[in-house]
């Protein structure tokens, strides 16, 4: 009974002789928990705890050990609730979309999407309860709510969609829990029973599939308009105020975009991490890659228009309401934040994925001039250079300017010339770009949420609004949650992707048996099935 | 001797003319006054100033606790590094005397976090741009009541000889409940040197109109307020679908519909769970 599991020297005493050496791959992460694993959950789990004590503190202490006083009633707390349900969409999008057009390469990430989801969506649902300064009191909701207010309409929408997206999870593990369960035999006695009650009696019958196909269609033609209701929803608990900054029609849609360009990047950084941990070369290849850097650019642009389109209108009109919190956020205090997002986290990434993705120019390689450091060094020192005449022009006593301008220009054009000659660099590591553009989109996501959330509340427009003055500044029992929050994400993650595998073995064992795509995401109706193997 | 008193008129003259041309001094006196609930919140904490005028702001303490409630106190914003004064039982008076040079807010603190209320005391100093100056101008404010409960606010700017100045506009605003002020609009004058702007009905208030004249085209600043008491009619308050105390059938339908349909398809899918382990 020893088996050497594939991607690993390690003999551990499992059930799998049966298995072929693809699947052993994809079940290593499950079967084998290294030291590796525990220094993981650990670490992980040590912010975790950070962040428990310090809602404990808050909890005692009442919010004032916030930095959220009556004016700026919404922090980072919110920020985050905002972020992680944005990043959940992107489990509906990938396994819906991909699920109902019978997208075949979709089967090495759609768990991986919809395991993002799940951790995504518990971190997210228990944000806006470590925002209340009395938790016992989220109760109230339910027992005075008004059908009327868009926070009940968020608490409906949001347990509905935790509820479809955890079902939409848990369906196709059915018939890898049952590989787990028949095969897995020596796993501790809590992962037997957890394999067992979540294989549901799964043996692989010809009506199983057919009703696990059914459920299955069901949850995906279901779970998408639910994912962009839910996002939709918490977009109105903004926009259904009259505030500046909010007061805007197309905050579902934008939030909507914002959320998938995010959440699609995520799932970019997992398979890049999931594959290099897990030794999944074989089964998440360029061509998912590309896929999805094509999905990501897609989004990422939608975005960069709703943000174009919100700004813009406002910003040509500067009404007085809105232009202390637009003059704040394009030249005040939010403006590196404001412009870091634009330019760095949705400009920059979509150059990024546009210039991986296009056919190699070769001829570029060829011209001597274009090497991206000696360009970048000669237009930083044009930049400098230029600066030098303002100096000088008291000494010499001459009008310089037109020369710091020719500097000035030299610098941008050479700039140019650096941005074309990095196309052949970028084109030559297409994951590595893939991995820098997603994280810009992701951090983007979250800097974006702060950015809507606070500037507006800094900004009150009310009869007495003279506290204009007001700054927010987070403490470190909410940055403390946050990290804990952000750890216990990645700790959900990390741990569903060692308690199952994180690529669908039936859906990808299927993939190679099968050579023409087939419509629906239950293809294997089309063969026999074999009783006695539940992936068959 | 008559020399002495001609140079004592001339240098009297003198001061005369040259002072209204240097900056005038603000002196504001504001009373912390705090009891068990805290904070005494009211209008008299929010002061307004000019720009490039020296502002004295004196705070005396009005306490009638059992027990000494020291306060320290700071003014904050704009740049300005004031420094922080206290008032006790013992020391019941303290000043800030400072000049502020830009225009926005001041917020005045009581940097003691008493109770965490920090910003709960929402003083503040609203520093404007200086007032234009120029020619002498007159501003009247008239406020007529009208049938529907509401008021109509026709202020009027006349020049030293009556003369009506049209073309200008004319800033009105509205005292709020609060003790904020909030802007109504600034209609511009026509040729009889009026400006008109209605004001929603109020019922049981007092409200307390301003109109200001910024000043411009070589005339002065000007500015008036008046009130007039509101009607004691209540107005028929129409509620809108989302803002009823009760919901709307509609809205409840409509939740009903797209929530239940979802959690029945929710609870289909189960079905399906709960039929694959009995198959």
């Amino acid at each position: 009974m020893t088996t050497t599991i594939a991607g690993s020297s390690k003999n551990v005493s499992v059930g799998l002789e049966t298995l072929n050496p693809q699947e052993r791959t994809l079940l290593a992460p499950v079967v084998q928990w290294g030291r590796g694993t525990y220094l993981t959950i650990g670490a992980l789990g040590a912010i975790v705890l950070v962040g428990i004590y310090a809602y404990f503190v808050q909890w005692q202490t009442g919010l004032s050990v916030t930095g959220m006083r009556d004016t700026v009633s919404w922090g980072l707390y919110i920020t985050n609730f905002v972020f992680f349900i944005g990043i959940s969409h992107v489990g509906a999008l990938l396994s819906s979309i991909l699920r109902l057009t019978g997208a075949q390469w979709r089967h090495p990430i759609t768990r991986m999407a919809e395991a993002i989801t799940f951790a995504a969506l518990l971190m997210g649902a228990l944000m806006p309860i470590i925002d209340l300064g009395r938790p016992e009191r989220v109760l109230n909701l339910l027992l005075h709510g008004r059908l009327q207010s868009p926070i009940l309409w968020d608490i409906l929408s949001i347990t509905t969609y935790l509820t479809g997206s955890t079902i939409f999870l848990l369906l196709p593990l059915i018939p890898d829990m049952a590989l787990l369960r028949d095969k897995f035999v020596h796993a501790p006695l809590w992962r037997r029973w957890i394999y067992k009650f979540l294989s549901f009696g799964w043996r692989g019958t010809t009506e199983q599939r057919v009703r696990l196909e059914r459920a299955m269609n069901a949850m995906a033609i279901l779970i998408l308009p639910v994912a962009i209701m839910v996002h939709t929803v918490v977009s109105w608990i903004f926009a259904m105020t009259l505030r500046p900054g909010w007061n805007s029609t197309i905050f579902g849609p934008y939030f909507v975009a914002g959320a998938l360009a995010s959440g699609a990047a995520s799932v970019v950084l997992a398979m890049v991490v999931f594959r290099k941990m897990y030794h999944l070369e074989e089964f998440i290849t360029l061509r998912h890659f590309k896929n999805m850097a094509t999905l990501v650019l897609t989004l990422d642009l939608t975005y960069l228009y709703f943000n174009i389109s919100e700004y813009v209108t406002l910003a040509y009109k500067m009404e007085s309401s809105d232009k202390a919190l637009l003059t704040d956020l394009f030249s005040g205090s939010f403006a590196g934040l404001f412009w870091l997002t634009q330019i760095l986290g949705l400009l920059a990434p979509a150059f990024l994925l546009a210039f991986s993705m296009m056919k190699p120019i070769d001829w570029l390689k060829r011209i001597r001039l274009l090497r991206p450091f000696p360009l970048a060094a000669t237009a930083v020192v044009f930049l400098a250079a230029s600066f030098a005449p303002a100096f000088f022009q008291s000494m010499v006593g001459l009008d310089l300017a037109p020369l710091a301008l020719i500097l000035r220009v030299g610098a941008l054009i050479l700039a140019g010339l650096f941005a074309v000659s990095l196309i052949p660099v970028l084109q030559a590591r297409p994951i590595a770009i893939f991995v820098i553009a997603s994280s810009l989109i992701v951090i983007q996501a979250w800097v974006k949420r702060f950015i809507i959330v606070v500037p507006v509340l800094e900004h009150p427009f009310l009869p007495n609004s003279t506290l204009s003055e007001v700054i927010y500044r987070p403490t470190w029992v909410e940055w403390a949650i946050t990290a804990g929050s952000m750890a216990g994400f990645l700790l959900i993650y990390f741990f569903i992707s060692r308690m199952v595998p994180i690529v669908s073995v039936w859906e990808t064992k299927h993939d190679r048996k099968v050579e023409e795509p087939v419509r629906g995401f239950a293809p294997a109706l089309k063969q026999p099935a074999t009783p006695s193997s539940p992936e068959a | 001797m008559p020399r002495k008193l001609t140079l004592a008129l001339l240098l009297a003259l003198l001061l005369v003319t040259v002072s209204p041309l240097a900056a005038h001094a603000y002196s504001h006196t504001i009373t912390i006054s705090v009891s068990e609930e805290g904070f005494n919140q009211s209008g008299s904490y929010m002061v307004e100033v000019e720009a490039g005028h020296e502002v004295t702001i004196t705070f005396t303490y009005d306490e009638h606790l059992d027990r000494d409630n020291p306060h320290e106190i700071q003014i904050l914003g704009l740049g300005l590094d004031l420094p922080t004064v206290t008032v006790s039982r013992e020391h019941p008076t303290a000043s800030i005397t400072f000049t502020p040079t830009e225009t926005g807010i001041l917020r005045i603190l009581c940097v003691i976090p008493c109770i965490g209320m920090d910003q709960l005391l929402g003083g503040t100093i609203r520093v404007v741009e200086r007032h234009t100056s120029g020619a002498l101008t007159f501003l009247s404010i008239e406020l007529e009541p009208r049938g529907d409960g509401s008021n109509l606010a026709r202020a009027v700017l006349q020049d030293a000889r009556g003369k009506p100045i049209g073309d200008v506009p004319i800033l009105f605003t509205l005292t709020t409940a609060v003790g904020g002020e909030l802007e109504l609009g600034a209609p511009i004058t026509i040729e009889n040197g009026s400006a008109v702007i209605a004001i929603p009905a109020m019922p049981g208030r007092t409200l307390k109109v301003s109109a200001q004249f910024e000043g411009g085209g070589g005339f002065g600043f000007a500015e008036t307020s008046a009130e007039i008491s509101g009607s004691e009619e209540a107005v028929e308050y129409v509620p809108t679908a989302l803002s009823s105390p009760t919901p709307p059938l509609s809205l409840a339908l409509i939740l009903l519909v797209v929530l239940g349909g979802v959690w029945a398809v929710f609870g289909s899918v189960l079905y399906q769970v709960f039929r694959i382990q009995r198959s």
